[in-house]
């Protein structure tokens, strides 16, 4: 059984269909990466699990229970965080306070491994979420989410107009908890190359549905997805 | 009569103007109250409760009511009373506005609940209007007595312990609201939901229930002010909610809508303004003295005097 398990999802806005009937899943200590063009509906399905956007058909299963229809912050409570792009961080916050916010009734323990995993956050406590650059506002939006022991973490275009440098720091930290804690995470990545090496397996997307699926190393060497989306 | 009132406050400038301080601060302190309720509820929802000062007003009958019901204890003891049956009905009060006037609207236009705030504001007026008279309730002094500041001549400078009493508690409910907002769970989520309400429910924040806790609270204090009032003043109706609450609400832009703490200035500034301008020119002009400074202060500082420039997020 799947941790998450997504079947036959529909996502509308208004009269535009984003996600036609896509089928997906998320195994227990599994990296899975969604990849595809802007508009592929990748984002869509990304806030429907969440809970932000209402699914218009099918259904999303995490944990063995049933969360399509639940509200954002009871999907959240189950375990099931979703880090979405642009990072989100509460500019008039500061940092310790972003932080705050992702544990779950007040329990910190966990804040002095995530500020082990990204020191230049301890360095910036106190100041404004909003002052930070965006390499750091990336990595605060990680951390707050991991803070409240995720099962599973959903990670929208995290590289988005990052420095690659930074990027592959975000990246190694998200393989280490994977490895050590046996985190699963679903990620979408326009660096297709990238995500597809940290990825065990990954899923093509095209015009809300699913072209291709496969292990990551297989999608790699795939001719489509060289030509697509690797350059 | 301009120049012999010119020559009384050239005789006793100092114990005059003592007076019109003490007395623009307890006005100001009222406002400040109900101002904070408006910033409270702007900031998380962006909707500007024009219901805010019939809760007010509510809260001074409620208020009422409790002292006479509670007229054979002392009166300690029944002003405490009397601020926790306002306090806790009022409360509840600006649940059942959430409830009604604002939830259902979450989704629409944002002007509508703007406009259903105007009809529960109506609704209010008349149910009051009907339960209870449209004459003006008088009420005996609850706390009489006071101390002489400063004599000057014929004219004392003094703080009745009913001034003292409403600075005081204003001042212990202003630093309970604040420290509410800056240090606790609920206040952080209180902040989150504003800036961001999406991202705050990702985190696991029941956003619905932290939105409904600010109308609460804000209607609390308001409903705090009303019993201030009727303890200050001795006499309320049941339209006094209109023009207080365009009061506390231009306080509430003048020091910054959003900001708790602009809030408090505003409602300060506001009631020193009219108070000095009542006691050195005219009071009847005292109003348009008070809008007059918010348009100054607008002017030059749009966000009002301790806001927040919204900065959009790119």
């Amino acid at each position: 059984m799947s941790l998450l398990q997504i079947r036959d999802l529909v996502v509308r806005h208004g009269a535009v269909t984003a996600v036609h009937g896509v089928d997906l899943a998320v195994a227990q200590g599994e990296i899975v990466c969604l990849i595809g063009a802007n508009g592929a509906g990748k984002s869509s399905l990304m806030l429907a699990v969440a809970g932000v956007h209402r699914a218009a058909g099918g259904s999303v299963h995490f944990d063995g229970r049933v969360i399509s229809g639940l509200p954002a912050h009871q999907i959240a409570r189950a375990g099931l965080c979703l880090v979405p792009e642009g990072r989100h961080i509460f500019p008039r916050l500061t940092v310790a306070e972003n932080l705050r916010l992702g544990a779950r009734d007040g329990d910190l323990s966990r804040l002095p491994a995530m500020l082990a995993l990204f020191p230049i956050l301890e360095q910036r406590l106190h100041s404004a979420g909003g002052l930070l650059s965006g390499g750091e506002q990336q990595m605060l939006a990680v951390a707050r989410a991991l803070i409240a022991r995720p099962r599973l973490l959903l990670l929208d275009e995290p590289s988005l107009g990052l420095a690659p440098k930074i990027t592959a720091q975000i990246f190694a930290v998200l393989q280490r908890l994977n490895q050590d804690e046996g985190l699963s995470i679903l990620l979408v990545e326009q660096n297709a190359a990238k995500a597809l090496a940290l990825a065990h397996r990954g899923v093509v997307l095209a015009q809300g549905r699913v072209r291709l699926a496969g292990k990551a190393s297989e999608l790699l060497g795939h001719p489509e997805v060289r030509e697509a989306y690797l350059g | 009569m301009l120049s012999s009132r010119l020559h009384d406050l050239t005789r006793l400038p100092l114990a005059y103007a003592l007076q019109q301080l003490i007395n623009g601060l307890t006005l100001g302190m009222v406002y400040g109250l109900i101002a904070v309720g408006y910033s409270l509820v702007y900031g998380i929802v962006g909707m500007i409760n024009f219901a805010h000062g019939d809760v007010f007003m509510v809260g001074s009958f409620l208020a009422l009511i409790a002292l006479l019901a509670f007229g054979g204890f002392p009166v300690p003891l029944a002003l405490a009373l009397a601020l926790l049956v306002t306090l806790a009905l009022c409360g509840l009060l600006g649940f059942a506005i959430e409830r009604v006037a604002y939830r259902p609207l979450n989704r629409s236009h944002r002007l509508a609940p703007l406009i259903s705030a105007i009809g529960v504001s109506i609704v209010l007026q008349n149910a009051m209007q009907l339960l209870q008279g449209a004459r003006m309730k008088p009420i005996a002094p609850v706390i009489g007595g006071g101390m002489n500041l400063l004599t000057q001549g014929s004219f004392a400078a003094r703080l009745s312990y009913a001034q003292l009493a409403i600075i005081g508690v204003t001042l212990l409910v202003l630093a309970g609201a604040s420290l509410l907002i800056r240090r606790t769970d609920l206040g952080r989520a209180m902040r989150a939901v504003e800036q961001d309400r999406m991202m705050a429910a990702l985190l696991g924040i029941d956003t619905g229930r932290t939105i409904s806790l600010a109308f609460v609270l804000g209607a609390a204090l308001a409903g705090i002010a009303g019993l201030m009032f009727l303890v200050y003043y001795g006499v309320i109706d049941f339209f006094m909610g209109f023009e207080a609450g365009i009061k506390a609400f231009t306080a509430a832009v003048l020091g910054g809508i959003g900001s708790i703490e602009g809030a408090v200035l505003g409602g300060l500034l506001i009631g020193l303004i009219e108070t000095f301008w009542s006691g050195y020119g005219s009071a009847a002009y005292k109003d348009a003295a008070a809008f007059s400074v918010l348009i100054l202060v607008l002017m030059f500082r749009p966000q009002g005097l301790l806001g927040q420039k919204t900065a959009e997020k790119v």
